[in-house]
């Protein structure tokens, strides 16, 4: 059963399915880390997979233009959400959740209005990414067929995620995003611009989650359905959560996803009993705990610190009264 | 916000209200140009809902139930500062226990079994609202991410059931439903509205906004909500238990999105359906802040927002525009909300940053 | 000559107060300059507007000569300024070598040059005595620690005027010797201090020049050398007005409020009473008299049930109340006006008639079966607007369309509505017009008449002394001195204050 599961076409699978989501955890967790809650980021992606096809359409199947085209867009709702709860201070969830609304409502309109289409379209002559193909990873037991063989998309998000955790950790401008998120204003007053970071992580995330949106219509399929993302934006931002904004957990949780979706159909072939949906939940139960210890623990931190804070002062009174006395 | 309905409650009310139809109108005037500049039929969003809302009132009437039910539940919340985004994981579950207990009940009396059906919902949906809100009053966990990876849980939990345990074995191979459920647990269809899905579910919605606005303006709990939602400190101060109140709301607010679910399978579907559910939950999130987070005025809100999406399906059915529409001008309605509730802020602050404008002329005139 | 910092005629209003009134500060170069004032005096403001934090609304800043206009931190730091905030401005995840660098980051490559930081930081960090793990997180180090974590990111940006403010409140009095060492060095090498506090005894110790600051606008300006005590509290606490009020014979009766051995925490864990003991009887007022921040707020909390204390016992009327919620005290009869009504006090998203109902709203006959009578409730709040001269239309009003005199007898009605044993009253006429302070005031003294106990306090020393039966003065979490009536002077009780004197325990009961 293990190689049922664990075996190199499953593998690559999960590696295909994850790249997506990894995208967009990417983008959610750059807004994550200054203290911005993204859920627009479905929206984002959404109008990325729309803006794809537009582009391969328009310029005879170049799905190079596509995914540009996709990655303007996104960066334009992205503007759009930043405005909103940057400049005008609005609450970001329910902006978030207006940004969703709006990208799905546009583009079924637009599939309408630009292609006379209802439901989805294809792209009859796009010219597929070829998979790109790394000859060595061949060698690598069970891993490297899965690696191999892969979209370029797909190595570039294994690229960003190493790219975006030295570009958080090591780089000045990760310090200031971190240090936005930790306290606005101890950040002003070292002179950093909050609303300067938080537009840098919102257009962001616009342009990375259009790109995986982009990815979805013209890679994995190359058609557009109307609301087509079917959550993913929330699963990545799920990963977020759960690999608490740390680049590599964070990818870890998306081959996590991708993982319990490429097996899900086997598992039911196998009749271990255990059904797909059933297995396709243990990723948000498993977020919901670390969730919930990250925060149980916090809590206690803060609860238990004025104990703790009391013994040792209690020393230190005892400290300073005998000095006086002296 | 006064927590009393009198005179000058009123008076202020209408102020509001009519802010809020102002909205609507610049909003629809919006997605008119937008029609327009796509080439399609430019009144088409008007004339959907003028139709709505009086050849077919039936299907508004459909829609709106479910609607003013999930706005019901998120204002109550809201008011507490409680951010419920789980009303969809809650209605499943109330829709999942409905049709457990419906399949389960012998052929009876029809009151009863839907008593049965509807209470078996509301406790589902209460308990399923629970596990946030002790997340939250215990750990601290934010009930935002906890609802939202709770509605995960739930339509899965769904497609569990209904791929398995509850799956109908006569059932073709590519519909995901429960079986069918015995005709004594049917919420009847309005006769006046037949053939249409118009229920009887319209009058447990507003008997619900009825009810809840009831407990928000009268009851000591209603307070105690005002209050701890506009300054927990001052509860605490003066004796309340913030920590309470907010599981007390999270169970009202579950049990209501079960209600929903409930009204779905024995009022439309007749069974429990794979994806029933478009979304009531974000959408009450915008019926109830177009509301202004009021329990009476998410009755309107929630026909408003009913009539939208019939407008929306039947332009699509008899035009050529799309329902899409319909999300389109709900997005819009969100964000000029949020824009116009800074907009007293900004003003302010340009009239402050005037006077000293002003003063300091003064100051450098008197050297 | 010229000076280091030179603020002139700078006026700053906020809505309803205005915060500095024609302020002018001179701070000579390489100087330790004293600025001093209670909480509310307007010297935050003063220096939030030299670091760019806020904009004045009129008036010149001049630096080394300069005329400056300053519009941000970031400007502030160019021009050379550096400030130590009195709340850290520290980020609690991070480490004390990326605090330090937030801001003025040296990179290598697009990474951050984390080798040359640590070397510069490690050099200022001997040169200075200001030694602190680099790679310690910010929420396991000490308070002192962390304040030296501010002064080196001060430092690192080679400031030549450094803003100080109030740095030894969260420092015991060992970190504080430490303190002024490091003032003494850095001003040696050539520094610009600029020190804010409210406590005496320090100003004394480390500063050339004083300016003194009370209510907005500055009130005195004196070398160092030719100030005594005395006279820093007259300028700071106020003028000797004598607010005679009328008040029955003392004759206090059994004991009401009885607190022993109390002690607790302040919200960030530290301790903030330390064994304080105390009585207040019937038709007695018992003022506690210190400046803001010496464990006042902490003791109404612990004693109102709004935070636990962790050490002592509190009895009302012979009842233990201590392990009591806070509803349960007051049902036992404790009212309590909060000191900071926009906080606790009233809820201003509300009508009047909401905040008036507040402690009588779940109860008989205004309520049953958990429905209320409106009716009822609304005349209940339309007399207590009638009685206690509220000056609204109606109730049903926003309560945030009364001026702030009308909202603390909004709070006041209401708990003394209740007629409980025990009245608290902390900072009762703070920010409230001449008018309401009059009623007020005659309505507290009412009380103590009739035989209710009141626990007083106030940072306003008048208000204690006219009021008060007996003074209490607390600093430093602890109660350090006892007065009766006009047993001493204002100035006498302000030297107490400022923790330039201390009674034997043995005296105080």
């Amino acid at each position: 059963m293990i190689d049922m599961m664990l075996n190199s076409e499953v593998l690559a699978s999960m590696i295909r399915i994850a790249t997506p989501l990894t995208l967009a955890a990417l983008g959610c967790l750059m807004c994550q880390r200054a203290g911005i809650f993204n859920i627009a980021i479905e929206g984002f992606m959404l109008f990325g997979a729309f803006f794809g096809i537009v582009g391969v359409m328009f310029t005879g199947g170049n799905v190079w233009i596509g995914m540009a085209l996709s990655m303007v867009a996104g960066t334009i709702l992205a503007a759009l959400f930043g405005l909103v709860i940057i400049r005008f201070h609005a609450n970001m969830i329910i902006s978030g959740i207006a940004i969703n609304l709006l990208s799905l409502g546009l583009t079924s309109y637009l599939l309408r209005a630009v292609f006379d289409v209802q439901g989805s379209i294809r792209a009859l002559n796009i010219e597929k990414l070829s998979p790109v193909n790394i000859p060595f990873l061949d060698a690598i037991p069970v891993i490297g067929p899965a690696l191999n063989g892969q979209s370029i998309i797909t190595y570039l998000s294994i690229l960003l995620v190493i790219l975006v955790q030295i570009f958080l950790f090591r780089t000045k401008q990760g310090l200031n995003i971190r240090a936005v998120g930790e306290s606005e204003d101890a950040a002003r007053t070292a002179g950093v611009s909050p609303e300067t970071v938080k537009w840098f992580v919102v257009l962001f995330s616009g342009l990375i989650c259009g790109l995986a949106g982009a990815y979805l219509s013209t890679t994995i399929v190359s058609e557009f359905t109307e609301n087509m993302v079917q959550g993913r934006g929330f699963n990545a931002f799920t990963a977020v959560v759960f690999g608490n904004a740390h680049p590599i957990a964070v990818w870890a949780v998306t081959l996590l996803f991708g993982f319990a979706d490429a097996v899900g159909i086997q598992i039911e072939l196998l009749g271990t009993g255990i059904p797909p949906s059933v297995v396709k939940m243990f990723p948000f139960i498993l977020a919901i705990v670390a969730l919930t210890l990250s925060s149980g623990i916090q809590k206690f931190k803060r609860d238990g610190r004025s104990l703790r804070s009391l013994s040792i002062k209690t020393l230190k009174i005892k400290e300073t009264k005998s000095e006086e006395e002296e | 916000m006064t927590n009393w309905i009198n005179a000058k409650a009123i008076k202020a009310s209408s102020f509001i209200v009519i802010k809020q139809i102002a909205l609507i109108l610049a909003a629809l005037l919006f997605a008119t140009i937008f029609l327009k500049a796509s080439q399609f039929e430019a009144w088409a969003i008007v004339n959907g809902i003028k139709t709505s809302l009086t050849t077919d009132l039936a299907g508004t009437i459909r829609w709106a139930t479910p609607l003013i039910l999930a706005g019901l539940a998120i204002s109550i919340t809201f008011k507490a500062q409680v951010f419920n985004l789980g009303v969809d994981g809650q209605l499943y579950m109330g829709a999942a226990a409905a049709t457990v207990v419906a399949l389960a009940l012998p052929n009876q009396n029809g009151v009863l079994s839907l008593t049965l059906v509807f209470v078996a919902a509301m406790i589902a949906g209460a308990v399923f609202a629970l596990i946030p809100a002790l997340l939250k009053v215990y750990f601290d966990t934010n009930e935002v991410v906890s609802t939202l990876l709770l509605n995960f849980i739930a339509l899965l939990y769904m497609e569990y059931l209904v791929t398995g345990p509850l799956r109908d074995p006569d059932a073709s191979t590519n519909l995901n439903a429960s079986q069918a459920l015995p005709e004594n647990t049917w919420l009847p269809r309005l006769d006046y509205f037949e053939p249409s899905a118009a229920n009887v579910g319209i009058y447990i919605a507003i008997a619900m906004a009825i009810l809840i606005s009831f407990v928000y303006y009268r009851t000591k709990l209603g307070y105690e909500i005002k209050l701890v939602g506009s300054n927990p400190r001052m509860a605490t101060y003066g004796g309340m238990m913030p920590k309470r109140t907010t599981i007390k709301v999270m169970a009202i607010s579950g049990a209501l999105a079960g209600i929903i679910g409930a009204i779905e399978v024995t009022a439309i579907q007749h069974k429990l359906l794979a994806g029933f559910n478009p979304g009531y939950g974000f959408d009450g999130i915008v019926v109830s802040l177009l509301a202004n987070n009021n329990p009476v005025g998410v009755i309107f809100s929630g026909l408003f927002f009913g009539s939208l999406k019939n407008a929306g399906i039947n332009m699509e059915r008899f035009t050529d525009v799309p329902s899409a529409v319909t999300e389109v001008v709900m997005a819009i309605i969100i964000l000029t909300i949020s824009a116009e509730i800074l907009m007293p802020k900004i003003i302010k602050r340009i009239k402050i940053s005037k006077k000293n404008k002003a003063h300091r002329q003064e100051v450098s005139q008197n050297d | 000559m010229t000076f280091a910092v030179e603020l002139n005629n700078i006026r700053k209003e906020y809505p309803g107060v205005v915060a500095n009134n024609d302020v002018s500060l001179f701070v000579e170069q390489g100087e330790i300059h004293g600025l001093i004032g209670e909480n509310g005096a307007g010297k935050s403001t003063i220096m939030n507007i030299l670091y760019g934090m806020a904009k004045p609304d009129s008036g010149v800043i001049k630096i080394l000569g300069e005329e400056k206009e300053i519009q941000s931190p970031h400007q502030a730091i160019q021009f050379g300024i550096g400030m130590v905030h009195q709340h850290f401005m520290l980020m609690p995840n991070l480490s004390v070598l990326q605090n330090i660098i937030l801001g003025r980051t040296p990179t290598k490559n697009f990474l951050i040059d984390e080798k040359s930081a640590r070397k510069e930081i490690s050099e200022i960090m001997s040169a200075y005595d200001l030694n602190v793990d680099l790679d310690a997180k910010i929420e396991e180090i000490s308070v002192g620690q962390k304040q030296r974590v501010e002064i080196v990111k001060a430092l690192y940006r080679q400031v030549k005027i450094l803003i100080m403010d109030e740095p030894t409140a969260v420092l015991t009095p060992s970190e504080t010797d430490k303190l002024m060492e490091v003032m003494q060095r850095l001003k040696e090498k050539g520094c610009t201090i600029i020190f804010i506090t409210h406590k005496l005894r320090e100003v004394m110790h480390v500063t050339d020049r004083i300016t003194v600051m009370q209510k907005g606008i500055v009130t005195g300006r004196l070398d160092t050398k030719d100030a005594t005590i005395p006279e820093l509290s007259r300028m700071m606490v106020g003028r000797e007005v004598d607010l005679k009020m009328e008040m029955g014979s003392f004759a206090p009766g059994e004991k009401v409020l009885e607190v022993s051995h109390l002690s607790a925490n302040s919200h960030q864990g530290l301790p903030a009473v330390r064994d304080v003991s105390f009585d207040v009887r019937q038709g007695e007022i018992v003022g506690i008299a210190g400046i803001e921040g010496n464990g006042q707020t902490e003791l109404i909390e612990a004693i109102s049930g709004m935070i636990r204390s962790t050490h002592g016992e509190i009895m009302l009327s012979g009842k233990k109340i201590d392990r009591l919620s806070v509803r349960k005290r007051r049902e036992y009869g404790m009212a309590h006006i909060p000191e900071d009504r926009l906080k606790f006090g009233v809820s201003k998203e509300c009508t009047i008639m909401d905040n008036l109902i507040l402690n009588r709203y779940y109860q008989k006959p205004f309520c049953a079966y958990g429905v209320m009578d409106h009716e009822k409730l609304s005349n209940f709040s339309e007399e207590l607007c009638q009685n206690f001269h509220i000056k609204t239309p109606d109730a049903s009003c926003m309560v945030k369309t009364l001026s702030g005199g009308n909202m603390q007898k909004v709070v006041f009605a209401r708990e003394v509505e209740i007629d409980g044993d025990l009245l608290i009253a902390a900072q009762p006429t703070r920010g409230v017009d001449i008018g309401a302070i009059e009623y007020i005031h005659k309505k507290i003294i009412g009380l103590r008449d009739s035989g209710k106990a009141v626990l007083l306090v106030s940072a306003e020393l008048d208000e204690i002394m006219s009021l008060s039966d007996r003074i209490l003065v607390m600093y430093e979490g602890e109660i350090v001195a006892e007065f009766s009536r006009n047993e001493a002077s204002q100035r006498e009780i302000g030297e107490y204050m400022m923790g330039a004197k201390r009674q034997d325990r043995r005296k105080i009961s």
